[in-house]
């Protein structure tokens, strides 16, 4: 445990100093926060656009783009021969992650003013899609050989998962479609709250379930070595 | 503490290394001898489980959390200070953050330990992955060309470091180019040579054999006999 402590201490220290990874926590709120001041009475809605986006990318991103950089740069073969196991890595990495992304999803709650279920359902939501969105960006991390890589891989998933919950409000075709996305889940858990939620639960767990899958086929295929 | 028994490794069609035995004692310095592309890091990658030998067996008596290593990548964290990749592994191996700075000390970098490894000289990021190596007092330690980036100052001081490692116990294992360092430091040699060990055993030894000792043991000379090679 104490090596998935030191790589979780070790990621903090990198985001904060990681101007291109960190603005991307700071971003989505800052945006929704603007919005929401500038459109006054219409600011639910832009905290769900900007909540869906920010699970869409940030935490894929993060670590998508953390794990390419240790291949690269041979960081993960380091940390693999002084003995951490793949699961420490994983782990640290992960909860580094989830805790920057629990910060953002704090300043998403102020801004969008949550109370009482609502928060709670959108708290719930909003920790399981950047699970979900982690899952995939770790997935995609272990596929590219290096950032570069990485990017060509998690552009198309992010423009996915962050402009088809949005679109969706404009056409049915494309809503049919981006309902099945935990992003879009984050977006109509804010925009209604007296919605199913037991079916977005079922819809997020599918997408990690999914996901978590997808995972495994790439470190089964690649693994972890560095 | 380190054995090779008739390894063989093959990539595609290239035989890198042939029939490659040696055994090394704990507690001394082993030093591979070998022009570029003779093999020697793909022994050491071997030793260090990075990859399988095609065929032959191998040894290595301590755990991942015994070795030190110094490779040819250095794998540092570039926007993180001197000090805080340290604690990483500190963090990883256990050991108080104390040997964080000592360790730092050591190679010359104990005014740095702010300082970004994007800031640092291809030197000091070569110290900064020595002390890296020695952080966790290795059982044993595997250092691909040490002193290769580094002022004759530095790299006397790094073999300083090496020699007294060495007697505190630590069983070394080091690549090298640099006839002299191997001479000054390693108890025991190896000459590699497309991917064969074509002599092996003291320095003394080795040039007192091919009479190429005279006031000092010319490694260098038995070298260039032995592979005809130019030494880089």
């Amino acid at each position: 445990m104490s090596a998935a402590k030191a790589i979780f201490v070790r990621q903090l220290n990198d985001f904060s100093k990681n101007m291109s990874v960190s603005m991307m926590y700071i971003i989505w709120p800052g945006l929704a926060f603007l919005m929401s001041y500038l459109m006054g009475e219409y600011g639910a809605a832009q905290v769900a656009m900007f909540a869906g986006m920010f699970v869409g990318s940030t935490p894929m991103i993060a670590i998508a783009n953390t794990v390419a950089e240790d291949n690269e740069y041979k960081s993960l073969r380091f940390l693999v021969m002084a003995g951490v196991k793949p699961w420490q890595y994983l782990f640290g990495l992960t909860a580094s992650v989830l805790m920057m992304s629990a910060i953002s999803v704090a300043a998403f709650i102020l801004i969008g003013d949550f109370t009482g279920q609502h928060l709670t359902q959108f708290l719930i939501i909003s920790a399981m899609s950047c699970l979900a969105s982690a899952i995939l960006g770790g997935a995609i991390g272990i596929f590219a050989k290096n950032v570069q890589q990485a990017s060509v891989i998690y552009t198309p998933a992010m423009m996915l998962l962050m402009f088809a919950p949005m679109l969706s409000m404009f056409n049915e075709t494309i809503q049919r479609i981006a309902q099945f996305t935990f992003s879009y889940q984050v977006l109509q858990i804010v925009l209604t709250p007296d919605g199913d939620f037991t079916r977005a639960l079922i819809i997020i767990t599918g997408n990690i379930a999914a996901l978590l899958a997808f995972f495994i086929i790439a470190y089964h295929k690649k693994g972890l070595r560095g | 503490m380190i054995q090779m028994t008739n390894i063989m490794k093959r990539f595609g069609d290239k035989t890198v290394l042939s029939d490659v035995n040696f055994h090394v004692e704990g507690g001394e310095i082993f030093g591979l001898i070998g022009p570029s592309g003779s093999g020697k890091t793909t022994i050491i990658n071997i030793l260090t489980g990075q990859f399988p030998p095609d065929s032959g067996k191998y040894q290595v008596g301590a755990t991942s959390k015994q070795i030190g290593l110094m490779l040819e990548e250095d794998g540092l964290y570039s926007r993180l200070t001197t000090a805080e990749n340290l604690n990483l592994f500190a963090g990883i191996y256990g050991v108080p953050k104390s040997k964080v700075q000592r360790a730092l000390r050591n190679v010359g970098l104990g005014n740095d330990l702010k300082t970004p490894v994007a800031k640092l000289s291809k030197g000091m990021r070569q110290r900064l992955v020595l002390a890296r190596a020695i952080l966790h007092d290795p059982k044993i330690l595997f250092l691909d060309e040490p002193t290769s980036a580094l002022d004759p100052g530095t790299a006397r001081g790094i073999h300083k470091l090496i020699l007294s490692l060495r007697d505190q116990g630590a069983t070394i294992f080091l690549t090298t180019h640099n006839m002299e360092e191997a001479v000054d430091l390693c108890d025991h040699v190896a000459l590699l040579h497309q991917g064969k060990i074509v002599e092996h055993g003291s320095p003394k030894a080795i040039c007192e054999k091919h009479n190429s000792y005279k006031t000092v043991p010319d490694l260098g000379s038995v070298f260039l006999k032995m592979t005809g090679v130019t030494v880089e």
